[in-house]
Order: C-alpha cells, then sequence, then structure tokens
C-alpha cells in the first residue's frame, strides 16, 4: 500500500499544476438500491443546474462551475483566469472587502475553489439551512464583484507567492510545466494554468474586469449541488437568487483543435538538471484525442483499461518490469486523464533507483507499450482492470464532493451525466482487443515527449530572474 | 484593507450570546461491538452503500523504533499487505487487485495504522487478506529489497520538498534525545540496516491485542462483526511487548535553524509546546488557535500576512497530537525578501496575545473573535461525518485519544462552553513560549529582538 499511495500520489504531484480532471465514474447497473439519480434542469437566463442525491448526512455541496479556465488566458496575460477566481473572494456591494470567506465560516461552511485548464470552479460546504444563503453569496459575487487597485496588488503579490510554493520551489513542478510547454506548443495547453511569472506581476485591474464581463454569467455556468437535497427543493431557491442575473448571450469561443498531435523533436528529451533535485525521475506525457471530441468513446474505456494494466499500482506491468524483474526504478505507474476539453492526456512515471541512468528507462517502457500494441492482454489481468475500474465507481459513492466535482467536472465539457453513469457499463464491454488497439492508436510515440528530473550537484537552480529569462526566451520564439 | 465590522459587532454579541445553546449535532448512530472473547470496535453500520470501511491502529509507531533502526515500524507496515501466509507479495497484491480491495498499512509516530476498504460481494477475501495480513506477515527477502528501494525513494522525494526538509529539521530540533526527534521515515542508512529478523520481532512486540482499536464503517451488522473480530484478531499476543516511551520534553526557545536552498521562497516552520487533548484548557486554546490561524483565511494571521500585505499563499497553525508530547507548530512560506517580515509580523501578533490591554484593543478595532471561531467550528462539526470514511477516520482518531464514544454528541458543547477569559488565558499561557524557528531557503530568519 505505500507504494501504491507513493505511486498516486506521485501522479497527483506532476499533475497537481495542471488541475486535471479526473475520468472518473459512478455508477454500476448491478449494484442494488444504489442507482444514483441524477436530476438535471436550465433556467430562463441559461443557467444549467444539476443535483446529486445523498441523503445519508444533513451535508449539501453547492458548486458553481464557470465554462472559463486558464485557455482563455489572453494572449499575454497568462495567469488570469486564476488570479481571477482570487479576486472572487475581495467583495461585493453587499458583502464587504474580504467578508465572503469569513460569512461562510461564521456559517459553519467550508468553502474553496479551483481553476484548471478548461473551468474554473467555486464551494462551499454547508448543513442543508444554510445552502440558501450559500446561493445568495454565490448569486451576489457573479456580477457584482468591486475590482480595485489595491486590492488587485496584494492578491497579485499572494499568486506569486503560491507560485513560489506550487511550481518555482519545485524541481518536479518545473519540468512538468517546461514539458507541458512543449508537448502543447500548438494548444493552449501549453501555457501554466498559474501562469508566466512575469506575466502574472503585469496583471492589472482592467484585465480582470475584462475577463469577469466576459466570462462570468448565468449563461456560462452550471450549478451543482450534491446532497440532502432534490432538485424539486432546490428549483424555487435557485430561480429566486440566480434567476434574475442576466444572461450575457457571448457563448465562449474555443481556439480551434490542434490540427495534429504531433510534437516536435519529440525524441529529445526535456531535461531539467537541478541541484535541488533529490529523487531522480522519468516522465513521459502522451497527447490523445478529446473524449467529447471524439465519436469513438469506446476506445477511451478500452484506454483506461490499458493504463490499469500498464501502470496500476504494483500489479501492473510497469511495475513488475521497472521495479521488480530489473530493479531500475524505485517505483512506476501510468494514468491517464482524457476527459479534457482541447486533448487528453495520458501520463507514465518512474522514479529511478539511484545507480539508474535515464537511457536504461525509456527502452524498457517503450518495450512493455509496444507489447501491449502487438498482443493480447491475458484474460485475468483484463477482468482484474475492469473489476477495479468498476469498483472505483462504487467507492465513490461515499463522497458526495467526489460526486459533485466528477459530475460537475464532466457537464462543464459537455459529457452529460448519463455517459458518466454509463461509464461502468462501456468497462465491462471492453475486450482485449479494444485494449489492444486503443494502444496502438492512442499511446504514438511522436505524439508524446519524455521528460528527465535530474540531480545535477554543478548547476544552481533557477531563481526568478533565470525564469523571466526562460519567459523572454519563449516569447521570442512565439514572435510572428 | 480590509474594513470589517462584522466580528467586531459578533465580538460584542458574543457577551449576549454566550447562553444560547449549542447546535447540537446528531453524532453517528455508534454501537459498541464486543466479540465473545472480548475484542472491542466501535461500528456504524450502515446498508445504504455496498462498501465496508474499517480502520485499524495498534499505538506504538516510530517512536518504539529501535536506536538504530529508525524506519523498522514504517518498513514494517510497508510490508504487511506485501505477502503473508500462503500468498507472497505479488499473489497477495493480484488478490487485492482482483477482489478491488483497498487495503494499506501506515505508521506514525505514535501507532500503526491500517486502512481497509470493501465492496459487499467482495467481502470474504477481504476478511482473509485482513487475518493474513495481521497474523502472518511473511517478510520475504524480495519484498523487504523492494520495499527498501520504495522507501529509499519516499526518503529522497521528502529531502526534495522545502516544506518536508523543514519539519524535519524541526522535529530534529525540538525533540533532540526522544525518539520524537526522528522522522518515521527513519533515514537511508538505518532503513538499510533493517533485517528480517528485525521486522518479525518488531511485528511480534507491536501487532498485539491491548494496543489494539478498531473501527468500522458500512454494511455488516454488530453480531458478524464480533464473529469476524474473533476470528481475526483472536490469535494476537495479549499483550504488545514494545519499549515505554517516555514524555518528551519540548526544547524551549528562542533558537532558529537554517538549511540554504535555492528557489525564490523561504519555508519556515515554527512552533513551541502546545497543551494536551484532556487539559480542562484545551477546547479554550483549540478557539484561540482557530482565530489565530487555525481555519480558512479569515484569521488574524491570515489577515495580517496574506489578505492585507500579500506576503504569502498561506499561513496555518495547528496542534499536533501526540501521545507524549503537546506541540503546537505553524508553517508559512514567503518571500526570499519578505520572509523575515512576514516572521516578524507573526511573532507580534502571539506577542500580543501574551499582554492582555493589547488584546482586547485588537477586538476594538475589529479581526476574526472568538464568536467567529465558535461558529465556525460548531456549524463545520457536522461536514466531517458526510462520509463512510470520514466516520472511520473519526471513530479512530476518538479512540486513539482517549476520548469516550459519546464525545461527538458533547464536543460542540464544550465548545461554546469556553468563555473569553478562558480563551485570554488560555492564549497568555500558549504564547508565553519562545518560538523554535527551521527554515528552509534563501533567507535565514533571525529570532525576535
Amino acid at each position: 500500500m505505500p507504494n501504491l499511495l507513493d505511486i498516486k500520489r506521485q501522479f497527483l504531484l506532476c499533475v497537481v499544476v495542471f488541475l486535471c480532471a479526473t475520468g472518473m465514474a459512478f455508477a454500476d447497473k448491478k449494484a442494488p438500491d444504489s442507482q444514483i439519480n441524477i436530476a438535471t434542469a436550465r433556467l430562463a437566463n441559461g443557467m444549467e443546474i444539476l443535483v446529486i442525491p445523498d441523503h445519508r448526512s444533513q451535508v449539501v455541496t453547492h458548486m458553481v462551475w464557470f465554462r472559463t479556465g486558464s485557455i482563455d488566458d489572453p494572449e499575454g496575460k497568462s495567469g488570469i483566469a486564476h488570479f481571477f477566481e482570487h479576486l472572487m473572494f475581495r467583495g461585493t456591494e453587499k458583502v464587504g472587502e474580504g467578508e465572503f470567506w469569513s460569512r461562510v465560516n461564521a456559517m459553519g461552511g467550508e468553502l474553496n475553489a479551483f481553476t484548471s485548464y478548461d473551468y474554473t470552479g467555486y464551494y462551499e460546504r454547508v448543513t442543508r439551512d444554510k445552502l440558501e444563503t450559500m446561493m445568495q453569496l454565490e448569486a451576489d459575487r457573479m456580477q457584482n464583484l468591486i475590482i480595485d487597485d489595491q486590492i488587485v496588488a496584494i492578491e497579485r503579490d499572494v499568486i506569486l507567492e503560491e507560485r513560489s510554493v506550487r511550481v518555482d520551489s519545485r524541481p518536479a513542478s518545473l519540468l512538468s510545466e517546461k514539458m507541458m510547454s512543449r508537448l502543447h506548443a500548438g494548444s493552449p495547453y501549453k501555457t501554466p494554468i498559474i501562469g508566466w511569472r512575469d506575466e502574472i506581476a503585469q496583471l492589472n485591474p482592467s484585465d480582470a474586469l475584462a475577463f469577469y464581463q466576459r466570462y462570468y454569467a448565468p449563461d456560462n455556468a452550471i450549478l451543482v449541488v450534491a446532497g440532502n437535497i432534490t432538485l424539486e427543493e432546490l428549483m424555487p431557491l435557485a430561480e429566486k437568487y440566480y434567476g434574475p442575473l442576466k444572461a450575457a448571450n457571448k457563448p465562449r469561443k474555443l481556439a480551434p483543435y490542434a490540427a495534429s498531435l504531433v510534437v516536435e523533436n519529440h525524441q529529445t528529451p526535456e531535461i531539467f538538471a537541478d541541484r535541488r533535485v533529490r529523487q531522480q525521475s522519468w516522465q513521459r506525457f502522451y497527447r490523445l484525442p478529446a473524449y467529447h471530441n471524439t465519436d469513438d468513446k469506446q476506445k477511451f474505456a478500452a484506454l483506461a483499461v490499458a493504463s490499469e494494466i500498464l501502470g496500476n499500482g504494483t500489479t501492473g506491468r510497469l511495475h513488475k518490469k521497472l521495479v521488480v524483474d530489473t530493479q531500475k526504478a524505485a517505483m512506476a505507474g501510468s494514468y491517464d486523464n482524457s476527459w479534457q476539453l482541447h486533448e487528453g492526456m495520458f501520463f507514465i512515471s518512474a522514479s529511478l533507483m539511484p545507480q539508474t541512468e535515464f537511457d536504461d528507462i525509456g527502452p524498457l517502457v517503450d518495450a512493455e507499450i509496444e507489447k501491449m500494441a502487438s498482443q493480447l492482454a491475458e484474460p485475468a489481468e483484463l477482468q482484474r482492470a475492469k473489476v477495479q475500474i468498476i469498483a472505483e465507481s462504487l467507492y465513490a459513492r461515499d463522497s458526495q464532493t467526489y460526486l459533485a466535482n466528477a459530475f460537475g467536472a464532466a457537464a462543464i465539457i459537455g459529457i452529460p451525466p448519463q455517459a458518466v453513469l454509463d461509464w461502468p457499463k462501456r468497462i465491462e464491454q471492453v475486450s482485449a482487443a479494444q485494449v489492444r488497439q486503443a494502444v496502438r492508436d492512442m499511446l504514438v510515440p511522436s505524439h508524446s515527449l519524455t521528460g528527465w528530473l535530474m540531480l545535477d550537484a554543478a548547476t544552481p537552480a533557477e531563481d526568478k530572474r533565470a525564469d523571466n529569462k526562460q519567459a523572454e526566451e519563449r516569447k521570442d520564439k512565439n514572435a510572428p | 484593507m480590509r474594513l470589517n465590522p462584522l466580528p467586531f459587532i459578533a465580538g460584542l454579541g458574543f457577551f449576549i450570546l454566550a447562553s444560547f445553546p449549542a447546535l447540537a449535532l446528531k453524532g453517528p448512530p455508534i454501537e459498541a461491538v464486543t466479540s465473545p472473547s472480548g475484542i472491542q470496535a466501535w461500528l456504524v453500520r450502515d446498508e445504504t452503500l455496498p462498501i465496508l470501511t474499517f480502520e485499524l491502529a495498534w499505538r506504538g509507531g516510530s517512536a518504539t523504533d529501535p536506536e538504530d533502526r529508525h524506519g523498522l515500524t514504517h518498513l514494517m507496515a510497508s510490508l504487511l499487505n506485501e505477502g503473508a501466509g500462503a500468498l507472497d507479495a505479488m499473489a497477495f497484491q493480484k488478490k487485492m487487485a482482483d477482489n478491488a480491495i483497498h487495503f494499506g498499512f501506515n505508521a506514525d509516530r505514535d501507532g500503526l495504522t491500517a486502512k481497509l476498504r470493501c465492496l459487499s460481494q467482495y467481502k470474504k477475501a477481504c476478511f482473509e487478506l485482513l487475518k493474513l495480513a495481521v497474523t502472518a506477515p511473511r517478510f520475504d527477502a524480495d519484498a523487504i529489497a523492494l520495499m527498501k528501494n520504495s522507501h529509499g525513494a519516499s526518503f529522497r522525494r521528502q529531502a526534495q520538498n522545502p516544506r518536508s526538509m523543514a519539519y524535519r529539521a524541526f522535529f530534529a530540533s525540538v525533540f533532540e534525545g526522544h525518539p520524537y526527534a526522528h522522522d518515521p521515515l527513519g533515514d537511508l542508512a538505518s532503513v538499510e540496516a533493517i533485517t528480517q529478523s528485525d521486522l518479525h520481532t518488531h511485528f511480534q512486540r507491536h501487532v498485539a491485542r491491548d494496543n489494539m482499536h478498531i473501527s468500522v464503517v458500512g454494511d455488516i451488522d454488530a453480531r458478524a462483526l464480533a464473529e469476524l473480530l474473533d476470528e481475526v484478531f483472536a490469535g494476537l499476543p495479549a499483550q504488545n511487548s514494545l519499549p515505554k516511551i517516555a514524555k518528551a520534553r519540548i526544547e524551549a526557545g528562542p533558537s532558529s535553524q537554517h538549511i540554504a536552498r535555492d528557489g525564490p521562497q523561504t519555508t519556515v516552520v515554527f512552533g513551541h509546546a502546545g497543551i494536551a487533548l484532556t487539559d480542562p484548557n484545551f477546547f479554550p486554546a483549540y478557539l484561540v488557535n482557530l482565530v489565530l490561524a487555525g481555519g480558512g483565511t479569515a484569521t488574524i494571521l491570515g489577515e495580517e500576512v496574506r489578505e492585507k500585505r500579500g506576503l504569502a499563499y498561506g499561513v496555518d497553525t495547528r496542534f499536533v497530537p501526540l501521545r507524549h508530547a503537546d506541540l503546537w507548530v505553524g508553517s508559512v512560506a514567503s518571500d526570499n525578501t519578505t520572509a523575515q517580515q512576514a516572521m516578524d509580523i507573526i511573532q507580534t501578533e502571539l506577542t500580543k496575545f501574551t499582554s492582555l490591554p493589547s488584546r482586547l484593543i485588537y477586538r476594538l478595532f475589529g479581526g476574526p473573535t472568538l464568536r467567529d471561531g465558535k461558529d465556525y467550528l460548531t456549524g463545520s462539526y457536522a461536514l466531517g461525518f458526510d462520509s463512510g470514511a470520514k466516520i472511520a477516520g473519526q471513530m479512530i482518531y476518538a479512540q486513539l485519544h482517549d476520548r469516550p464514544m459519546g464525545y461527538f454528541e458533547t464536543r460542540n458543547e464544550k465548545i461554546e462552553a469556553v468563555t473569553l477569559a478562558q480563551a485570554l488565558e488560555a492564549a497568555r499561557v500558549l504564547f508565553s513560549h519562545d518560538l523554535r524557528i527551521s527554515s528552509v531557503g534563501g533567507t535565514a530568519i533571525a529570532l525576535p529582538k
């Protein structure tokens, strides 16, 4: 278990800078009396509503998701979507500066927000009797936020500190950021969600106001409420608080999908060598087509099964080859994330043993993938992978917050609840031939990039100056 | 600038509203289950989902590691699902995976813990693996070698994380000479030295009935659980034979130590002696800490360090409920150019608590108050019980900290009963200790003049 957990934690670490939505799913037709009945509705102003029942406690999870994320950051204004998420806690005419947080806390509420590439979400968790107040507060800040110079200046400093915590003090995050920027050179995912340091430092109130007016409107939002409530109980409150908000009638404009998933110079690894590194690691990121933009959905279920067979914990093939048989790595695993707006991703990671050379890892991983692409999985492996994925959909039901996050993250990129509910059924139908085909079609070497996190005692770490220099170099490259 | 009239009004209201009844939590319906042979467990039966959740704990932990074998309990924990009975490591892991069983052990300074989750349809395999793991671990040589590799990676990963680095240094300094000074992971050399026989011996000493606690949530009734308890645990030694751990003395401050590291930011861990969970002043102190920096951003330090000045992404403080020591710690990370300023502000705010007049003056000008803290703590308590996993966790925590089964029902009353005078006195005592500081990054933190 510790190594299983560690592998998962490691992947969490490597994806934390992207705040990925997980491609989890939740239902099992065979489970007695436990079908989730998701109810949906829409207000006249276009705001969508999704209710997830969980009547085991008096708690509700109230979330508002917006169809905006870091992929909507204008050129040169990276980080504005995330920056704006911070500003949403500052104040309106009705709720004084800084009071949002304390008002929710005073009602016994937990609250926070998150920004990903594709979306931004805000949530409060409270007992059912406090829900109405949360809706009132959330509706108020959707359109009445006060943005002034001083608030923006302080929050900008907070975010630079956040960037230091999450990225600039962590060699593994710096490598991921560099890999993402090369891997996705032709897509909006090339830019980190939190933004480039030098660009964050330039963000100003007018940028924030423009972003707010463009994206924060009921017809660009989904209300998700999980917990001890029904749609019938929720609707009058939703009408009362969110109903009066004016629709913007300005649907989000997505950048065109990349014409090709080929990565330039994919054979040259991205190397991040730094004297702060203690545990060297090898990473491989693949670009995948986006789930919701691909007709053959079954392919994604097959890839999820493939990921399980290849790299889930100690029963995965990567663990067997790299950790047990050759002892080149202390841990190894894989993880897939198809449910993103522009493209999906597949991650492979290995923590090197101290004596292992980076060049030893690639061929071993490639051979395992080649085997998956050329041979059928063993029936026992296939069955094990399916059992585990389907079981996760049942375990997930123990957490209303988890359900709210999963259904919300799917809905906000256009994947309806039914597709989430049907996911275990799709997994059940995956055949060994589909797994093989999915690996062939989707884990394409030229769609990938490899990264090395390397200890280099001689190279001083990047400091802020170096970071800014990187950013300048990048700008030069992007100049028309 | 945050002008905040609400807490001021609420602060006055404290005196008026203090006699209002506390928001009672209807706690989870816990059943005390005792097996025929006397093994006890706390059970919350819940048939709404076909899931079983177990949390197990054995008091002991890395504090009981032998002097030259730091990391032994942690390594042992990692091996308990890596082969038992007739199943070698791979067979055990495959049986877990084939039946979608989540089962793992961990170790902290005070205990060996286990979490086990399974779906009702797989409970037979689930209970078999549980019994094997706690009665017949193999500690095979090849599994030990692999787990040492994995341990080394965890150790090195900690050694590149500034927060982990700062915490490790802080514990080493505050608990110098006591087993708590060592991280549960141990270090590379001490783990390398661990032998198969060390593991078997330590397991025999550690996994017994008298230091065991069990909580269960889910699709099982009291009778079936009682039978299961005997089936699984009756064969364990009646008594553990771990060494007794002495009460730890927390080294007094002020002190400051620094580890130089590249990067834009300095990460600081600070702290001093805390207060025991069983102390009559625990709840007053707990409330004070919450208002100081124990909650979201609506806290005194959050306000001063983040909201007003943008010096950090966050600042947090908490009590560390160790069995043999009462510790209070906090952490903050700030730019190398502002880390000293952030720590000076924190010092200033803590010092204010030791001077009654300045506390009262502070209150007149607003800021988070005791009433806010009470409202948050009592109102949010139910959020910690909205899933089976959380309830199982709450029940094992309560048992490990000597809380009675009825604690969940009365906890909010205890919080409501705290008076301003008690809180101010608890704060005065708590913050009269000087800080010990460990920093990692570009700026060595200077002690207050």
